[in-house]
């Protein structure tokens, strides 16, 4: 991306924040919080802390859509893991193993590895950026096959926008 | 249109607060420290996305829902790192997980 829109997404995101976290519209308060942003953004840029990794907006428009599929993964899996809360023997049988990701960026596999704890039912345990390689805990048979069908993995390789999928 | 959006708020945050039930009593009937991880990952997604949904639906859109929906992205982040650094430490303190072995003897 472009610095200056970087710089400007930076500035409005910083912006919405205070407006947001305060609620009022007084002169001196949109003033201050203006000004501050400012300061922040510009002191960003000096650190040149500020890139395409720590403000993802390239991918926003197809994050959302990742968000969606997402929620609907997370809401089905938790009725699957309730139902096998409220079993009355309880009969789980949990799973330990690795599985290997195809994802080409740190970002995409931080992504990856984030969405499987977020998912209930599975857990990543131990993370290896080098080998691509994560350490999964998996509550049942039937979520680590979900798992191991490889959707989210290619679901998120579209998201980062890697052509070869 | 009012009512419809109440009776949505209201049945959203029943459910929430089924998720939530279901959680706690999933953190005591599971056998191990990672099972329980994942009784208490239904309470945080499930369970609190649902209920800030409601509360969105019930107040409509003005700047409190904006600031629910940042309370709702705060946990999502939180809870999976928290969760991923609890894992971890568990297996770093030699903390083996519970396996139970299929019949087939994998």
């Amino acid at each position: 991306m472009n610095k200056y829109i970087l710089f400007l997404a930076q500035f409005f995101i910083l912006f919405l924040f205070w407006y947001l976290l305060s609620g009022k519209n007084i002169a001196l308060l949109l003033l201050l919080g203006v000004i501050i942003s400012m300061l922040i953004t510009t002191y960003q840029q000096k650190l040149k802390i500020l890139d395409d990794e720590s403000l993802p907006i390239a991918i926003l428009p197809r994050a959302i859509i990742y968000w969606i599929w997402l929620y609907k993964e997370i809401l089905l899996s938790s009725i699957f893991v309730s139902k096998l809360i409220l079993k009355f023997p309880l009969n789980v049988s949990p799973k330990y193993f690795k599985i290997k990701s195809n994802q080409k960026t740190a970002m995409g596999f931080n992504i990856y590895a984030n969405s499987i704890t977020m998912t209930p039912g599975t857990i990543s345990v131990v993370t290896n950026n080098a080998e691509k390689e994560i350490q999964i805990h998996a509550i049942s048979e039937e979520t680590k096959l979900g798992l191991e069908s490889g959707v989210m993995d290619t679901k998120i390789k579209k998201l980062m926008g890697d052509k070869d999928v | 249109m009012d009512i419809v959006s109440s009776y949505v708020s209201n049945l959203m945050l029943i459910v929430g607060s089924l998720f939530l039930l279901i959680g706690a009593i999933g953190l005591i009937r599971m056998p191990d420290v990672f099972t329980r991880m994942h009784a208490a990952s239904i309470m945080e997604t499930a369970g609190a996305s649902l209920i800030i949904i409601g509360l969105i639906i019930n107040t409509g859109f003005t700047v409190v829902s904006l600031k629910l929906i940042i309370i709702m992205l705060a946990i999502f982040y939180i809870s999976s790192v928290a969760t991923h650094a609890l894992a971890r430490a568990c297996i770093h303190d030699n903390l083996k997980p519970n396996v139970i072995k299929k019949e087939s003897g994998q």
